[in-house]
């Protein structure tokens, strides 16, 4: 109910642009980053996998660390975009 | 309007100035550890080759971000400058508290010597007439008096200094996948793979940290932020993710074009590899970003081990002479100038090889206190409501748990090479954590939650 009324008393159109704006920071940021450590991930494993025998069996450390990196990373992200948008009228963020 | 809700009796008994946004903390954390991809993080590819780096790269990020979420709840629910200090100070006592507080202390004042040293060598190879020790003070007294003037003037220098040290790292790698940054050489890869065996491999871990070491200092922020729910979190995402994409094109660049042998000992990788590449541009531009990278590292740095003796003095843990805000300026101007001294006698002790493992030590033993902390702060306040607890953190708190297995597990691997680093350390902080928490055993009982913070009583544990 409270939420509701300072909802009201803002610039609703001004509150999403700035949300969407502060979205697509981190939006792209993660996309740079899926890009990023996929690429070079891949490109060293692959580069170094025939020479070096004892890889395949630390393999599924790094693959476990790189999902790890990748998933932890997106769910912190999801859950600041949630947060933000939750408060952004509560908190009046964007004044 | 700030993000009080209620009357936070901590407005009227601070007058840290609330201006900072996200982009300021992402500049703090990222100013102080960008310089970690510029040199530093190379030693892992001596202890454990190219993979040896790679792993540490993930296991150290996973760690990172873990700490770093851990450390954006805890942030923007107490917003106070003391960050992992004062975490410790509410959650789980005085002795864990001074223990924390000088840990982040010793963290930043090394780091803070061991940059303006490398920014008076790098003067010195420009300049070689020029000496490195009246740069050394130099550059101290100058990043110390932008802190005494103003965090957001400190802190907009950062974020033009961090800025442009990582466009330069992206320029880089944009250019060495395109084929236009010199000739990526695979056999560099193949030839310095796993140099040490397995072995070496888990040895890197140690070194891990130095790609991310001090990223948990941009919530330190909290308390001078305009909107801590927001700025905080965003600012030290933002920044984990920067520092994520930095270190790993850093490895991919590096790995490339120069020789594992040499990459292991290097003290510019960086630059180094643009000079490999012979491309002209590159070279001035890793040039201008060691040397920014180097400046922003040693001003972040004044910035927050200043607000944890702020903090410490605050509390009565130190005399409160150095909890003085300057009327004009809103910052801990005392806390501040005595960064100076300490800093001096750092970079004139002659062993700074030494101080930055004791540095890392002291990092480590941060990111055991700060998920432990969130974990008696969940215990302790389970409640998740705008007054306690603006940002929850996701999977808490079994992420928090993780983070203190990964700490233990890199904190394990230094005594391959640095045992007895390893061991005055702990015994520092061992003497530290008993005798404060016996001096100051009274000041874990006297918590007003509700004037303190403006919460309520917590869950009795």
């Amino acid at each position: 109910m409270e939420d509701k009324q300072k909802e009201e008393n803002v610039d609703s159109v001004r509150y999403m642009s700035k949300l969407r704006q502060d979205a697509l920071v981190v939006v792209v940021l993660m996309g740079i980053l899926f890009f990023s450590e996929s690429f070079i991930f891949y490109t060293i494993i692959t580069t170094v996998w025939d020479s070096t025998p004892e890889l395949s069996s630390i393999f599924p450390v790094y693959a476990l660390f790189l999902l790890l990196v990748l998933g932890i990373g997106t769910a912190a992200c999801l859950r600041v975009y949630s947060s933000i948008k939750e408060h952004m009228y509560t908190f009046r963020y964007y004044d | 309007m700030t993000d009080e809700i209620t009357n936070d009796p901590l407005e009227e008994s601070t007058s840290l100035v609330k201006t900072l946004r996200p982009y300021h903390v992402w500049a703090l954390g990222v100013g102080i550890v960008l310089v970690g991809e510029y040199m530093g993080w190379n030693f892992t590819v001596a202890k454990g080759g190219i993979l040896g780096s790679l792993l540490a790269l993930l296991v150290a990020g996973t760690m990172y971000l873990m700490v770093s979420l851990c450390a954006s709840e805890l942030g923007a629910s107490t917003k106070l400058a003391g960050g992992p200090y004062d975490w410790a100070r509410l959650f789980v006592g005085p002795g864990a508290a001074a223990l924390v507080g000088l840990a982040v202390y010793m963290e930043y004042i090394a780091l803070e010597a061991a940059d303006s040293i490398v920014v008076a060598s790098i003067a010195e190879s420009i300049l070689p007439e020029i000496q490195v020790f009246p740069i050394t003070l130099l550059v101290i007294t100058f990043l110390t008096f932008m802190n005494y003037r103003g965090v957001v003037a400190a802190l907009n220098l950062n974020f033009a200094l961090s800025f442009t040290a990582f466009i330069a790292i992206l320029v880089f790698f944009a250019m060495s996948i395109t084929g236009v940054g010199g000739v990526w050489n695979p056999g560099n890869l193949i030839s310095g793979a796993i140099p040490n065996g397995l072995i070496g491999i888990f040895a890197a871990l140690q070194f891990g940290p130095w790609f991310y070491l001090g990223i948990e200092g941009a919530a330190m922020s909290a308390e001078e932020c305009k909107h801590p729910s927001r700025a905080v979190p965003l600012g030290q995402q933002a920044g984990m993710i920067t520092l994520l994409l930095a270190a790993g094109m850093t490895l991919y660049v590096c790995s490339g074009l120069i020789p594992t042998d040499q990459l292991g000992v290097s003290v510019y990788p960086l630059y180094e590899a643009a000079t490999n590449s012979g491309v002209q541009l590159l070279v001035v531009l890793l040039a201008i970003g060691t040397l920014f990278t180097c400046l922003a590292s040693a001003n972040g740095t004044i910035c927050d081990s200043s607000r944890s003796w702020y903090a410490l003095s605050r509390d009565q843990f130190l005399t409160p002479w150095f909890s003085a805000v300057h009327p004009k300026y809103n910052t801990p101007y005392r806390a501040v100038i005595f960064t100076m001294p300490i800093a001096i006698a750092f970079a004139f002790s002659g062993f700074l090889d030494q101080v930055i493992t004791f540095s890392i030590v002291s990092g480590l033993v941060c990111y055991v206190m700060i998920p432990f902390s969130l974990i008696r702060f969940r215990k302790m306040f389970p409640q998740h409501n705008n007054k306690v607890r603006p940002f929850v953190g996701p999977l808490q708190p079994w992420l928090a748990y993780f983070t203190i297995f990964l700490a233990l597990v890199i904190m394990s691997t230094l005594q391959w090479g640095y045992r007895y680093n390893l061991i005055f350390a702990l015994l520092f902080y061992a003497i530290a954590y008993f005798y404060f928490n016996r001096r100051y055993r009274s000041l874990e009982v006297s918590h007003d939650w509700g004037e303190e913070m403006g919460w309520p009583e917590p869950v009795r544990t």
